[in-house]
């Protein structure tokens, strides 16, 4: 039973206060670039630090993450990741279609009706987007432009 | 300019050009629209759309997406009426009463008695703020360095206590907020801030990508977890949409206490719409000569919160516009949204882009009425949106999200960031933490650094200074009495959770 975010926030207000404390405090006439970092990062390195010692904490690590859930939470972060990494290189078009049609898939649609959806999708949301005036990655499909 | 000199030429700027016209309306189509479905908000609508408006004029731009946050009011209710699903957290009391009135085949008025009341509470709040924004804007000419700090101070302390979840939660992720506002260029020295060499980090995390991951990626996450094609049952065929005699009779209070509570709340830090529609409903429960009705259908239940909603959503705007301090999450993305197109709001933009400050003023009045339009009439269009499967527009929703992201520098760089703070917003709701004290400490961390380091040098370091200004010094006895007052119930509520303990033992 702990809490994670605690934890994290924590491990971040160290990490911050030694920043801070490096980058130089300065003095009261005249604060340096880390005085108000440095403050902020104290703060809630004591109000992180007094949950963490006197809080219960709140929900169990498995009931928070229930595993089925989990895994479609993790494929999709994946495809999300995947899909920044294609579209400089693939175009928007066939980034977004390969995209919609995995989240269309894990989402019960059959393998042909969503390849018939992600293609309408991503055609219909690309033409949306150059006309409200988003320059969007062409890739080696710029010759629809 | 007076003030009925500033409507007209508020007026004047928006009915002037038809463009204008046209983004007043976009934004409270898109709002109805973002309010009707589940699954995003108005910040992540708004977050999703500034990247769209580099194009438009600073006016266009703020017209459409204040119309988005006030039409998402006016839209959440409809999904609350007919099919038990808050469209936006605004609306989630009106689930109750609401959809009982529906089940009775009275969701009609119910739709109807909503509209009507938030185009009344709309209106009044329109007006007060139209009324107060000119004095009050000039007494914040005279505010220093010194007040800015303690307002700020005060809003964010507010924001945390006001919240609905745990004070010290809410305090801790003020703080994570402020301080990752800093990553970037030192203001003063011009030095790096926790850049790490990255050249996109120089500029600092840009508000857009953080804020839609943890509103609109976080939120699309967590409904993937459990994402299960549910059965609704729709009340399609929606009559009598007009209220009855009766029905007003019994709304009609309800309405003017909705619109003074919201009004109320909606200026305080932390209040706003969500906070307001649940008092509103409280109060009503609490006046009423037969609050057994409560729960089961009283049109009281509806009228009061959708009222109060609305006035509280238009009420938010005053001390983003005379004070340039935004008191909710929503006004934050707005306040960005300002800076963006180079436009400081505060008590300057009155004197400075007087055409922004009336146009918006006028914008709200025309919005209003557009609403009425859009919501009473065009129902039945809304309630066929309402039949689209969530799993067809789950991807969109996500693609909205990566475009929106991307489109602000072109660059796949925000896009990680939004992921990042996407994956951070999941796992925050996991454990009751709240992402609104984050972004608005994120949003204010910049005010409230260059003024504490303005006001230190103003006094050669001496902190007295915040204390010896009376405006300044009455905030921050505000604060320190708010403070006290939460650890005060903080330590009643631990010493009654171990007389708990000791009597089970």
């Amino acid at each position: 039973m702990f809490d994670i975010v605690n934890i994290f926030l924590f491990l971040f207000a160290i990490f911050f206060a030694i920043g801070a404390y490096r980058l130089g405090l300065g003095s009261l006439k005249s604060p340096g670039p880390g005085f108000v970092i440095f403050l902020a990062s104290m703060v809630l390195l004591i109000s992180s630090a007094y949950r963490l010692l006197f809080s219960k904490g709140d929900i169990p690590l498995r009931l928070a993450f229930p595993r089925k859930g989990l895994k479609r939470v993790l494929l999709i972060i994946i495809s999300l990741l995947l899909y920044a990494k294609l579209m400089p290189v693939g175009g928007y078009l066939l980034s977004t279609f390969i995209l919609t049609w995995f989240l269309l898939f894990l989402n019960g649609i059959k393998i042909h009706r969503a390849i018939v959806l992600s293609v309408m999708i991503s055609l219909l949301s690309w033409y949306g987007f150059v006309k409200l005036g988003c320059e969007l990655p062409e890739g080696f499909v710029d010759f629809l432009r | 300019m007076g003030i009925f000199e500033g409507l007209l030429f508020g007026f004047k700027s928006i009915l002037g050009d038809p463009y204008n016209l046209l983004f007043c309306f976009a934004g409270t189509l898109i709002g109805t629209l973002v309010g009707v479905l589940p699954g995003l908000g108005p910040v992540g609508a708004m977050g999703i759309l500034i990247p769209f408006t580099f194009h438009t004029t600073p006016l266009q731009s703020i017209v459409m997406l204040a119309g988005i946050y006030y039409g998402a009011m006016y839209g959440g209710s409809t999904t609350s009426i007919l099919v038990r699903i808050p469209g936006e957290a605004a609306s989630v009391i009106t689930c109750i009463d609401g959809y009982q009135m529906a089940l009775q085949g009275r969701a009609g008025p119910a739709l109807g008695i909503a509209a009507i009341g938030s185009f009344i509470a709309g209106t009044i709040a329109i007006l007060a703020l139209t009324l107060v924004s000119v004095p009050l804007a000039s007494a914040a000419l005279r505010f220093g360095p010194p007040e800015y700090f303690s307002l700020v101070c005060a809003g964010l302390f507010t924001f945390a206590y006001v919240g609905q979840g745990s004070t010290h939660k809410a305090l801790m992720m003020c703080l994570a907020g402020i301080i990752l506002a800093y990553i970037g260029l030192d203001p003063v020295y011009g030095s790096p801030r926790f850049a790490s060499g990255i050249p996109e980090l120089y500029e600092g995390i840009g508000l857009v990508p953080v804020a839609m991951g943890l509103f609109g990626i976080a939120e699309l996450l967590e409904n993937a977890e459990k994402l299960v094609e549910q059965k609704r049952d729709i009340f399609s065929k929606v009559r009598n949409i007009w209220p009855t005699a009766s029905d007003w009779m019994q709304a009609k209070w309800a309405i003017l206490r909705g619109s003074v509570t919201g009004l109320c709340l909606g200026v305080l830090p932390g209040g706003g719409a969500v906070l307001s529609s649940f008092v509103s409903y409280s109060i009503e429960k609490k006046v009423s000569k037969t609050p057994e009705r409560f729960g089961k259908g009283a049109i009281e239940g509806v009228a009061g919160p959708e009222s109060a909603n609305n006035s509280g959503a238009i009420g938010a705007m005053i001390p983003l516009l005379t004070l340039g301090i935004p008191p909710n999450v929503v006004m934050a993305v707005l306040f960005s949204a300002f800076l963006i197109h180079g436009v400081q709001p505060g008590p300057l933009l009155l004197a400075n882009r007087p055409d922004v400050f009336w146009g918006i003023l006028a914008s709200l009045y025309i919005g209003n009425i557009m609403l009425l339009i859009l919501n009473l009439p065009l129902i039945g269009m809304w309630v066929q949106i309402l039949k689209i499967p969530y799993k067809l527009l789950f991807p969109i929703l996500f693609i909205l999200c990566l475009v929106g992201a991307y489109s602000v520098n072109h660059s796949t760089f925000d896009i990680y960031i939004m992921i990042l703070f996407g994956i951070f917003g999941y796992i925050l709701r996991k454990y009751d933490y709240e992402g609104a004290p984050f972004i608005l400490g994120f949003v204010l961390a910049p005010l409230l650094e260059d003024n504490f380091r303005q006001s230190l040098l103003m006094s050669d370091g001496n902190f007295m200074i915040f204390l010896s200004r009376p405006i300044s010094c009455a905030v921050l006895i505000f604060v320190f009495v708010l403070v006290l007052f939460s650890l005060f119930t903080f330590f009643k509520r631990r010493k009654e959770e171990y007389n708990q303990f000791k009597e089970k033992e």
